[in-house]
């Protein structure tokens, strides 16, 4: 006769048990430690000098650079070098182009990613931690790195495709790393110096480092200007930012023009780049540019107005990470571009639709 | 099969690996000849793939001659299908992002730091341990009922299981005819969308460039070196 009530008793007793014993899992703690991590590291590429060799493999290329980067009184200048192509060294001029990109790795990251802690390893003779940015389904890539946990370089950086096999990956075959002067170390309250107090959230996951000292908001887009320290060698690339416009995030899925996105794969939104660019024709004037993005993966949709050279029906480009296909919808080109997986943009262009 | 290997044995005709493999399976193979079978049936050339597939149909037909069910054989076909519809399968739906969510709030909300939860914690873990040893005993004290109750409930699943099944391939059939119904409806949306895209010629990727080049100026995440990915898109 006592059996059964003591049953119920122990069975009451095992459920508080056990939700205390996965809370404080080391799961939990290694996932915060690798999302503290990443945030480091965001930190660390653009604000440390550092200059070194990288291995690039791309689909099944592997090439050769030489990267260089520096900040000066707060603006970054970034030099890259091709070492193994025949007489045809980079020497491409990038006007307006910001490297400010600087990802927040944000807790509601953790419903479409999990946070992995690895092993340590060792990339260009110095010790890192790996990292590992897995996404709990198939419209993105699975993102590997190995962050110097002293410094929090990124030393070796992985995308990884739905067949277990790297799409695209960058890796220091060398590097020098060095603080610049006035910064002590990068440490994780540099991100508090980073981040916007305008309550608006202008770059919900890029270019917001260089925009902190100036931001205009003109008519719901952020405008950060900085310093122009653009220029171009022979062999080189020298880069660095000049006129950023930020992003304007948007709370609904109406597009302009009777665009609606109809669904928004889990974890993205949506915001708008300025629609206009000098460096394109007239068509492209008139093009509007929106932004998806999870914090770790974006694409761009691109609505352009139908000329006679844009119409040349439906296409996609693979480049390692990076898709692009695009494809006429009514009087409009749809392009859509990004570092995600080619199902994730048809997905996307699907579900773009125009209202009668 | 010890029929046909005692003709082989009394003509002169030489005794094939395939009666062998029959003594073998029979238990009336010597070591010598055991050890010639499993040599040949180790070995990758033809003759050891044909003694394999041999074995597989003795091994086969001794077991329906023991088993009162009959056997049932999965052909290549099944199988590749079974790998196809695994490597198409997605590996987290919707709901089960949702589910994932709703268990990380959950990791969040029960995960505020407290001293006193670790003691807690240990009496529980202790008397977790205290609780499945008695519920074993208990178990075996009940364990004639149980069967019963199992004999009961596995009747009753499989009835469950027919019916299910019975209403699975009416929706089959449902969809089916929805499907072809949208198949032969010209203006249907999703049909329209299914679109085949070709690899873009060059006049096509120097027009698109430009958008490569304003999705990393303005949207890329990536956060290494994004000039070397514009640098690298120069090549496509």
């Amino acid at each position: 006769m006592l059996i059964r009530p003591l049953q119920h008793f122990l069975q009451k007793l095992i459920v508080p048990a056990i939700i205390p014993m996965v809370a404080f899992s080391p799961a939990v703690h290694a996932d915060e430690e690798a999302i503290e991590l990443l945030n480091r590291m965001n930190i660390a590429v653009h604000k440390l000098n550092y200059s070194g060799t990288l291995a690039y493999l791309k689909n099944n290329t592997l090439s050769s650079l030489h990267i260089n980067h520096t900040v000066v009184n707060g603006v970054e200048t970034e030099r890259v070098v091709r070492l193994n192509e025949e007489g045809n060294e980079v020497s491409r001029e990038l006007q307006d182009f910001s490297f400010a990109s600087i990802p927040t790795i944000r807790p509601e990251m953790k419903k479409v990613y999990s946070f992995d802690m690895g092993r340590e390893n060792r990339i260009a003779n110095i010790p890192c931690r790996v990292i590992t940015a897995r996404p709990k389904d198939r419209e993105r890539y699975l993102q590997k790195y190995c962050i110097d946990a002293v410094t929090g370089m990124l030393l070796d950086y992985m995308l990884v495709g739905k067949s277990h096999k790297p799409v695209e990956q960058f890796m220091f075959t060398s590097i020098e790393i060095r603080v610049p002067e006035g910064v002590g170390s990068v440490a994780p309250t540099m991100e508090a110096e980073l981040s916007l107090d305008s309550g608006q959230t202008a770059c919900p996951n890029t270019n917001c480092s260089n925009a902190v000292e100036s931001i205009k908001v003109d008519g719901g887009v952020a405008t950060a200007i900085v310093d122009q320290a653009v220029s171009s060698k022979d062999k080189t690339t020298i880069v660095a930012p000049r006129a950023v416009k930020l992003t304007r995030q948007m709370l609904s899925s109406d597009l302009d023009d009777g665009w609606v996105m109809e669904t928004l794969p889990v974890g993205f939104e949506m915001s708008q780049a300025p629609s206009s660019n000098a460096s394109m024709d007239d068509s492209a004037a008139e093009t509007k540019h929106y932004i998806i993005s999870d914090g770790l993966s974006s694409l761009s949709i691109f609505v352009s107005p139908l000329t006679d050279g844009s119409d040349f029906g439906a296409v996609k480009i693979n480049s390692g990470a990076l898709n692009v296909i695009s494809q006429r919808k009514g009087n409009s080109m749809i392009t859509v571009v990004g570092e995600v997986p080619e199902n994730t943009l048809r997905n996307i262009v699907e579900n773009l639709r125009k209202n009668k | 099969m010890s029929d046909n290997k005692s003709k082989s044995n009394d003509g002169d005709q030489p005794i094939s690996l395939a009666e062998h493999l029959s003594t073998v399976l029979d238990d009336e193979a010597g070591s010598f000849e055991q050890r010639r079978v499993l040599d040949e049936l180790t070995s990758s050339n033809n003759s050891g793939d044909e003694l394999s597939k041999k074995l597989s149909h003795y091994a086969l037909i001794g077991e329906s001659m023991r088993s009162t069910n009959p056997a049932t054989v999965a052909g290549p076909s099944f199988l590749a299908g079974l790998h196809d519809k695994i490597s198409e399968e997605d590996q987290y739906h919707d709901v089960q992002l949702q589910d994932s969510a709703a268990n990380d709030e959950m990791n969040q909300q029960s995960s505020k730091p407290s001293s006193m939860l670790r003691p807690v914690g240990g009496f529980a873990l202790a008397a977790s341990f205290a609780a499945v040893a008695f519920m074993g005993v208990q178990n075996y004290q009940l364990g004639n009922q149980l069967a019963e109750k199992s004999a009961t409930l596995v009747a009753f699943t499989e009835a469950a299981k027919n019916e299910k099944l019975a209403q699975m391939e009416n929706q089959t059939a449902v969809a089916k005819s929805v499907a072809e119904l949208a198949s032969t409806d010209g203006n249907n949306a999703i049909t329209q969308d299914k679109k085949e895209y070709k690899q873009a010629n060059a006049h096509a990727r120097s027009f698109l460039k430009r958008y490569v080049d304003s999705h990393v100026q303005y949207a890329s995440t990536s956060i290494f070196v994004p000039s070397v990915r514009v640098i690298a898109y120069a090549d496509y």
